[in-house]
């Protein structure tokens, strides 16, 4: 075999790094180096010499500061020996493209992963977040509530009985409030009921004397004003009426009791011109008449005046009953509508000014209901407000009903 | 949740940002400077590149390893000025990185170069020229001595010639002019021809027969396979002292023809002209002083370090 069938053999093998094999003689003499020339000429050196002491097998040794692995395999029976050299680079001394190349990599497996991984959190939580904010929203409670059953198999079925939770929820909330509703309009019926028993009795308890004294022009005049008294407090079962017929009814009672009371007090009553089509509960007035009689008016020498004041303020109905009778403490009066305060038997018609107060608030809302002011030896003025309701409104809340 | 979007954003495009920047991070200029391919020619005097075949495994050698592209150009006429700096303005103008040249005249050629802007990196072997980087050559006084002191040692007593073919090549007239001083300095006398490559064949017998001379030293290789190929045809018994390696110059030392040479790695002088020619391209700095050289005797061409420079490995 000649030089350049050595060369061809010896180039064709490809090693790591940039390692290369070269064939020495048993002196170390180098019969082919890739870089012969150059080692020849002074410009490169080579470690042969030692690696002519080496038996076959592999050696990690250092040559010219450069860490390195050396093979070597005698060749046959010329003693020459085959050595392969491959330099112990690190990853970090090869090529900076080939740094920045998987530095890139890692770079982008790590944005790959955050990504899935956001996605996949996202995916996960979001309906987890979406439920917890429409839970939020239930203990707000916030109305037409959406629970969306969205996300994974779990979440959708935890969304779903959620869903089916609330839907329950609103049910049991809905008939407690229709039990709640039918129970207070039941108790008011029943005070309201009490009205006539106790009113009739003394009425016509009334009729009866002064029949017998012969007065019978007053008799007439009550039984009338009876009879229009109850008809407007049927008032075909309506729970909602005209104003004036309201006042008609406040009226006809307070013609009943002057009547009983001699005409111990006088009776004004006035009604404001833009208060003509207005609608009120029923049934509200009459109470606390009865109250300013039997309380107010109980000490007054025939000198006594109730008056009924309508009239409009913005959105609201303003009726203020007022009388010049003994008054009371403003502590007491305040005490009066009271939840807590013991209900005081009247002889009158049995049902209190703060049961008026109660149904106007259950019909109309916290806002709306009686204020008492009093003054002793001043008089006494309860206002009732109440929301100017027109003929549609009206007409809506009886539907309701 | 908001908050956590921006968070997650913030992270993605940071990641993103930093992807992107590591892959263009390679492309940008002074990154992947040293792993752009260099453009590099090479530009004889001579209309043969016979003489320069080891020469040239050197450069192709060094342009393998520092990722160079290597053009190896030869002129129509040997010792030709003016197709010289043709062939050096055309590859300029082509985009050579750097100009490795072996000038023939480099007076002038270091005139033409102080005339010309933004020229690349030039590498000369053989002569120095003012006004470029580098310059590959064994050390001409050096040389031109120590060719000298191997004469003297077998010096006849008679006149030693020095065959003077330099023409303008300064590099060469370098090592005759220190020779002719140290033979001067051992009062041995001292004949300086100066003859053309043609002459040297016809007119070296009888000029040594006119000057008593029986000793002979050449400067460069051509001059010296002249001056053996001479001798060795007529006959004549004078001592050759030459300079340079070639096939012929082996043989003809083999046979007693040449009494010594001044040899050096060819091979060597293109690796390390290429070498430099590239690194002064990237704008590295390179450091050279001039090339190793020794003096071999025909007795002792077989030593193993000669060996090596008189048959040089060639694939």
């Amino acid at each position: 075999m000649n030089f350049s069938g050595i060369e061809q053999v010896c180039q064709n093998v490809e090693l790591a790094n940039g390692g290369y094999i070269y064939l020495i003689d048993g002196n170390g003499e180098i019969i082919y180096h890739p870089k012969q020339q150059l080692i020849y000429a002074g410009l490169q050196e080579e470690n042969n010499i030692q690696a002519s002491t080496y038996a076959d097998g592999t050696y990690k040794e250092n040559f010219l500061g450069d860490s390195r692995l050396v093979s070597v395999k005698t060749v046959g029976y010329t003693g020459w020996k085959l050595v392969g050299v491959v330099p112990n680079k690190t990853f970090s001394s090869g090529s900076p493209q080939i740094l920045f190349f998987g530095l890139s990599l890692i770079l982008f497996s790590i944005f790959l992963l955050a990504f899935v991984n956001f996605r996949i959190s996202a995916y996960i939580s979001d309906p987890i977040r979406r439920l917890e904010h429409s839970i939020n929203n239930l203990r707000i409670g916030t109305d037409d509530l959406q629970i969306e059953e969205t996300g994974c198999y779990e979440v959708q079925r935890l969304s779903h009985s959620i869903r089916s939770m609330v839907s329950t929820m609103h049910h049991l909330m809905d008939d407690i409030i229709e039990q709640e509703r039918q129970k207070r309009r039941s108790e008011l019926e029943i005070l309201q009921s009490q009205i006539n028993p106790h009113f009739l009795y003394n009425t016509l308890d009334s009729i009866i004397w002064m029949t017998e004294a012969g007065r019978y022009e007053e008799s007439i005049q009550m039984v009338t004003s009876l009879a229009r008294f109850f008809r407007i407090s049927l008032s075909r079962g309506k729970r909602i009426i005209p104003l004036k017929d309201e006042l008609e009814h406040a009226k006809h009672y307070m013609t009943i009791q002057q009547i009983r009371f001699k005409n111990k007090f006088t009776t004004e009553i006035i009604v404001q011109p833009d208060t003509e089509n207005i609608y009120t509960l029923k049934l509200i007035i009459q109470p606390i008449l009865e109250n300013a009689i039997y309380h107010g008016m109980a000490a007054c020498e025939e000198d006594g005046l109730i008056r009924v004041n309508a009239w409009r303020d913005n959105d609201d109905l303003i009726i203020d009953v007022s009388d010049n009778g003994i008054g009371m403490r403003p502590e007491i009066a305040n005490s009066l509508l009271d939840e807590n305060r013991p209900d005081i038997k009247t002889s009158g018609s049995g049902m209190g000014v703060r049961n008026v107060h109660r149904r106007i608030q259950l019909n109309f809302g916290e806002q709306y209901g009686l204020s008492i002011f009093s003054e002793p030896d001043e008089g006494t003025c309860v206002r009732i407000r109440l929301p100017a309701l027109n003929d549609e409104l009206a007409k809506q809340m009886e539907e309701n009903e | 949740m908001k908050k956590n979007n921006l968070i997650q954003l913030i992270i993605l495009f940071i990641l993103g940002a930093a992807v992107l920047f590591s892959l263009l991070l390679p492309q940008l200029p002074h990154i992947n400077n040293n792993k752009e391919i260099i453009q590099l020619s090479m530009i004889l005097r001579e209309a043969d590149n016979a003489l320069w075949s080891n020469t040239r495994l050197g450069l192709e050698q060094a342009s393998n390893e520092f990722d160079a592209e290597l053009r190896f150009l030869t002129l129509s006429k040997t010792d030709d000025y003016n197709e010289q700096i043709e062939l050096v303005k055309r590859e300029i103008d082509g985009g050579a990185d750097a100009i490795i040249i072996v000038p023939v005249n480099p007076d002038k050629f270091s005139d033409w170069l102080e005339t010309q802007k933004n020229i690349c990196p030039i590498v000369c072997i053989e002569s120095p020229v003012e006004n470029t980087d580098l310059t590959i050559s064994p050390d001409g006084e050096l040389l031109g001595s120590k060719l000298a002191e191997a004469a003297r040692h077998e010096w006849r007593g008679n006149t030693i010639c020095l065959i003077d073919n330099s023409g303008l090549r300064t590099g060469i007239k370098t090592r005759i002019d220190a020779a002719e001083k140290t033979l001067k300095k051992y009062n041995i006398p001292v004949k300086r021809l100066v003859l053309s490559d043609n002459q040297i064949y016809t007119n070296l017998p009888s000029l040594l027969l006119q000057h008593n001379s029986s000793t002979v030293i050449t400067f460069e290789p051509y001059c010296t396979e002249l001056a053996a190929k001479c001798k060795e045809n007529n006959k004549l018994d004078f001592k050759l002292y030459g300079t340079g390696v070639s096939t012929y110059i082996a043989g003809c030392m083999e046979r007693g023809t040449i009494n010594a040479i001044a040899a050096w790695s060819d091979y060597a002088t293109g690796y390390l002209a290429a070498q430099n020619a590239i690194l002064l391209s990237r704008d590295k700095k390179v450091t050279f002083n001039s090339l190793p050289f020794r003096i071999i005797y025909w007795e002792d061409m077989y030593e193993t370090e000669n060996e090596k420079l008189l048959f040089p490995v060639i694939s």
